[in-house]
């Protein structure tokens, strides 16, 4: 298998079939390229509606894998785990990718022997009155400063790396109400230190949901003045990297 | 110039002398060099491009340059550099002609002609100049921001340096090859030519655009205004858009998602991360510099010259004593222009936060010093009055106590105007005593305040420990100046030493020198708020002297005294009085705060009304007539500070409170 689609759902309801339908629609071309896809949705905490509309919407088309972790680094962590394939790629429940996203991706990837973390270029917010488009920064672009990293998260946690790379650094369990989140933001730091290259696929793009339920868990982080574990007095303590993949693996 | 028949082989000798090139100035190469053994010559050469251009002799006597450390004499040199007459850039070094020793292998470029240019143009160059983006990168985070510009328009120019993000000597020499001058740097040439807005500097800054996206802005100022100010709130330094292949895609999406068109029609802003800001840099740079190994970081608000903040200073002698000079920082976090005591290492690590950049606001503050706290990793921090350390607590400590003990030191409550409880502890020592692993204390009685007006639990009381401050070493003894044929003290003057403030009481001095006009009061203090404070500075009370401030209380001559005054309405423990104590200096003072814990009958005379100007007078007065109470009390005294205040009686206590042994952070 090339690539693994992951989804991460949690309680999106309707919200979640556009997203499977941006899925469908990429991996229906990236196949058509001669690409091997295989999607897995893992449903975290999730409620019955969107457990009804993703079991229907992928049945013959992926898998579902039904969890309890309550936290959205732990699920994407399982996802990693459900896989086999040489790359994976996450998609949030209710985020929409464009058509070419995995065979841009794959096609870069492949062409490139170093370690490679893959972002779209253009992250289109929409939903809200706020809308407006995050370009990404390629690690290589002479814009990028590492020192920034402290202050700004350069990238969105919907990436395209090698399976190896997600499993060698799993997503570091949030812990808001101790005041850590961010596991994102943790979790490109903790790439960029070890010495991975977070790269641009020039012309996509991810379509990035800005209504409530979407932004309930960025919310919570924001108002509990959470932190992100990229500080070094924050990186040696606190919950422990393996039992992230003791969760990962249950 | 040829070769010199002279040159030879510059040998590196095994033990390489000691000294260093300062950079350029006035046109002059110039450093030291420490020549060792009086009989080694101090002959130097000058190479450019290999060769040997110049010699000199290091002189000692150079008053401009010589400086003397320890033992050892530092002898300064300068090469005149107009005798390098070439257009282009030549690649310098310098080697002591003995040893070989070639400065640790040290080049600079340099350039005569564009010397001349780039020292007409400093103030330009300045206004592009981003200090902390370019000690960033070029390595000099241990330079200050002034320096590191001197380096640059001194060396880093030649070499083809950036002076910010938005201008690439590269990129112009690529581009604008033509607009450059014969033996030009391109970074002048620019300056030449920044009002063409077809000139770009570089490949992230378009001022065609700029100027369009910033109409009110000169034209002629783009990129010193980006420098200065766009970057900082955020301004696009060139057109972003989106690519056509996207946005032909989203037609499709928008049948996938129909909200997805709403940005089509909406006000649409488009974000890209640009480069950090000043303060941004700091933090790395400042981890960069003083390493990952530090172990204890100790914030003050100032250094001080002598008061009770001093304690920050002490605490920090004792974390190096603990873990060794070079795993302790001193943060000092708001502009302070006093040095640090000679008593300490001359290797103490310390930053001075507004040396370091400018911050637009106090929260940028507290959270680059979170930040550089971060980055350091200590497994215990002290903070000794800072505001910005106690808002740092306030905001992060929730995270910070979870790797990193919190410790705090306070000195005693101070009071609003209606007379209630206000300041550092009222502010935040009850909102953080949980994350708080200890707060020290000067004295007994503000703990015991604490714990009768928030009612702490046990287990915050138990966080609670008096660390008294020690007094200055090695203190003077006072002696008592005797009438001979009275028997009584000598009536010298009386001593009041404090701010004018409200707090002190100046109402009190005043009655009492009212009530005792045939004494004389000598203050010593800044001016305060007291309504009494310009009237004593004026002269206005025939019997009350104003002094001034002075910077040691070892300049003030105590034989002029016969005893020291204090008038307080509230007090911690002030440093003055365990000072006076030290030197068996008469006390007669309020027992406000932790004042009792110190002056008692047995070893000064304390007020126990403190509103009664007749108890003053009768304190003063026994102080004048008893001679034999007063050399008892005074070597009382004299062994209460030896027991409490000494050096030793500190660091016994700092190891009996097991301040710097390893308890490890409170788990989460």
């Amino acid at each position: 298998m090339n690539v693994s689609c992951v989804i991460n759902a949690h309680q999106e309801a309707h919200t979640i079939q556009p997203t499977i339908v941006s899925v469908r629609r990429a991996v229906e071309f990236a196949r058509g390229c001669g690409l091997k896809v295989d999607v897995h949705a893992v449903l975290d905490s999730s409620d019955s509606r969107t457990k009804d509309i993703v079991y229907r919407e992928l049945q013959g088309f992926g898998q579902v894998h039904i969890v309890d972790h309550g936290d959205l680094a732990i699920a994407r962590n399982h996802g990693v785990e459900q896989s086999d394939a040489d790359y994976v790629t996450f998609i949030d429940g209710d985020d929409l990718w464009c058509r070419r996203w995995l065979v841009e991706s794959y096609l870069m990837a492949t062409s490139d022997e170093r370690p490679l973390v893959l972002h779209p270029e253009y992250n289109i917010y929409f939903g809200a009155e706020s809308s407006h488009v995050f370009q990404h920064v390629d690690m290589e672009h002479q814009d990028f400063d590492p020192a920034l990293m402290l202050r700004k998260n350069y990238w969105t946690a919907l990436s395209f790396a090698r399976r190896e790379i997600y499993q060698a650094h799993p997503y570091r369990e949030n812990q808001i109400e101790n005041g850590f989140g961010y596991e994102d933001w943790t979790w490109n730091f903790e790439t960029v230190n070890a010495g991975l290259l977070h790269k641009v696929v020039p012309g996509t793009s991810h379509f990035i949901r800005r209504v409530k339920s979407r932004t309930s868990l960025l919310e919570r982080t924001d108002s509990m003045g959470a932190l992100p574990r990229i500080l070094d007095l924050y990186r040696g303590q606190g919950f422990a990297v393996a039992d992230a993949v003791k969760h990962a693996a249950a | 110039m040829a070769n010199h028949p002279d040159q030879q082989e510059h040998r590196i000798v095994t033990q390489p002398l000691v000294g260093n090139v300062d950079g350029f100035s006035a046109g002059k190469l110039r450093g030291w060099v420490h020549v060792g053994a009086e009989d080694d010559s101090a002959q130097l050469s000058l190479l450019a491009d290999g060769n040997i251009v110049a010699k000199v002799m290091a002189d000692c006597s150079r008053p401009d340059v010589a400086r003397q450390t320890g033992a050892r004499l530092e002898c300064g040199f300068e090469f005149d550099l107009e005798a390098i007459d070439s257009p282009r850039n030549q690649t310098l070094s310098v080697f002591h002609d003995a040893s070989g020793f070639d400065f640790s292998g040290e080049r600079w470029s340099y350039c005569q002609s564009a010397a001349a240019a780039v020292a007409q143009h400093v103030d330009s160059l300045e206004s592009v100049f981003f200090a902390e983006y370019y000690r960033s990168r070029y390595g000099l985070e241990a330079y200050s921001n002034e320096k590191s510009f001197q380096f640059y328009v001194q060396n880093g120019i030649f070499r083809g340096d950036d002076p910010c993000p938005w201008f690439s000597s590269e990129f112009f020499l690529e581009h604008h090859a033509a607009l450059i001058e014969s033996g030009e740097l391109p970074v002048l040439a620019y300056l030449r030519h920044k009002h063409r807005l077809d000139v770009q500097p570089s490949a992230l800054f378009d001022p065609r655009y700029y100027a369009t996206s910033n109409p009110e802005l000169d034209e002629n100022q783009l990129l010193e205004h980006h420098v200065r100010h766009g970057n900082r709130k955020g301004h696009h330094t060139i057109e972003r858009r989106i690519a056509e292949p996207v946005m032909q895609e989203l037609e499709e999406m928008i049948t996938i998602e129909p909200s997805i068109g709403l940005i089509r029609t909406g006000e649409r802003s488009f974000v890209r991360h640009g480069f950090p800001t000043a303060t941004n840099y700091l933090p790395q740079l400042v981890q960069r510099r003083f390493g990952r190994a530090i172990e204890a970081i100790v914030c003050v608000p100032f250094v001080a010259s002598g008061d009770a903040d001093l304690i920050g200073i002490h605490l920090l002698r004792a974390y190096q004593n603990a873990y060794g000079v070079e795993r302790v920082l001193l943060i000092v976090t708001e502009p302070s222009v006093a040095t640090l005591p000679t008593w300490l290492d001359q290797d103490t690590r310390v930053l001075y936060l507004d040396n370091e950049s400018k911050f637009n606001s106090h929260a940028e503050k507290i959270r680059t010093l979170h930040d550089i706290v971060g980055l350091l990793a200590p497994s215990r921090t002290m903070n000794v009055n800072s505001l910005t350390a106690w808002d740092m607590y306030r905001k992060f400590g929730r995270q910070m106590m979870t790797a990193t003990e919190l410790n705090a030191y306070v000195f005693r409550f101070d009071q609003t105007v209606e007379g209630q409880p206000a300041g550092y502890i009222s502010d935040y020592v009850p909102d953080l005593i949980g994350m708080l692993a200890n707060v020290y204390c000067d004295n007994q009685s503000v703990i015991d305040q604490m714990r009768n007006l928030y009612g702490f639990s046990r287990q915050d009381m138990d966080k609670f420990n008096v660390l008294y401050v020690p007094g200055p070493q090695n203190l003077p003894r006072y002696q008592t100046k005797v009438n001979e044929t009275s028997g009584c003290r000598k009536s010298g003057s009386i001593l009041w030493i404090g701010h004018l403030s409200k707090q002190k009481r100046l109402d009190l001095l005043v009655s009492i020198a009212t009530a005792m006009p045939y004494q004389q009061f000598i203050v010593y203090g800044p001016a305060g708020d007291s309504p009494y404070s310009d009237r004593i500075i004026r002269g206005e009370y025939p019997n009350i002297l104003y002094r001034g401030v002075y910077s040691s209380i070892l300049d003030i001559d105590r034989e002029d005294y016969s005893m020291f005054l204090n008038t307080s309405a509230w007090e911690g423990l002030p440093h003055t009085i365990i000072q006076m104590v030290g030197m068996g200096v008469p006390v007669v003072t309020t027992t406000a705060g932790g004042i009792a814990e110190l002056i008692k009958e047995a070893n000064g005379w304390p007020v126990e009304n403190s509103e009664s100007v007749l108890e003053y007078v009768a304190q003063i007065s026994s102080v004048l007539i008893q001679k034999g109470s007063a050399v008892e009390k005074a070597e009382n005294g004299v062994t209460i500070f030896a027991h409490r205040h000494s050096w030793q009686a500190f660091c016994h206590r700092v190891d009996e409170l097991g301040i710097c042994t390893e308890n490890g952070p409170i788990p989460a």
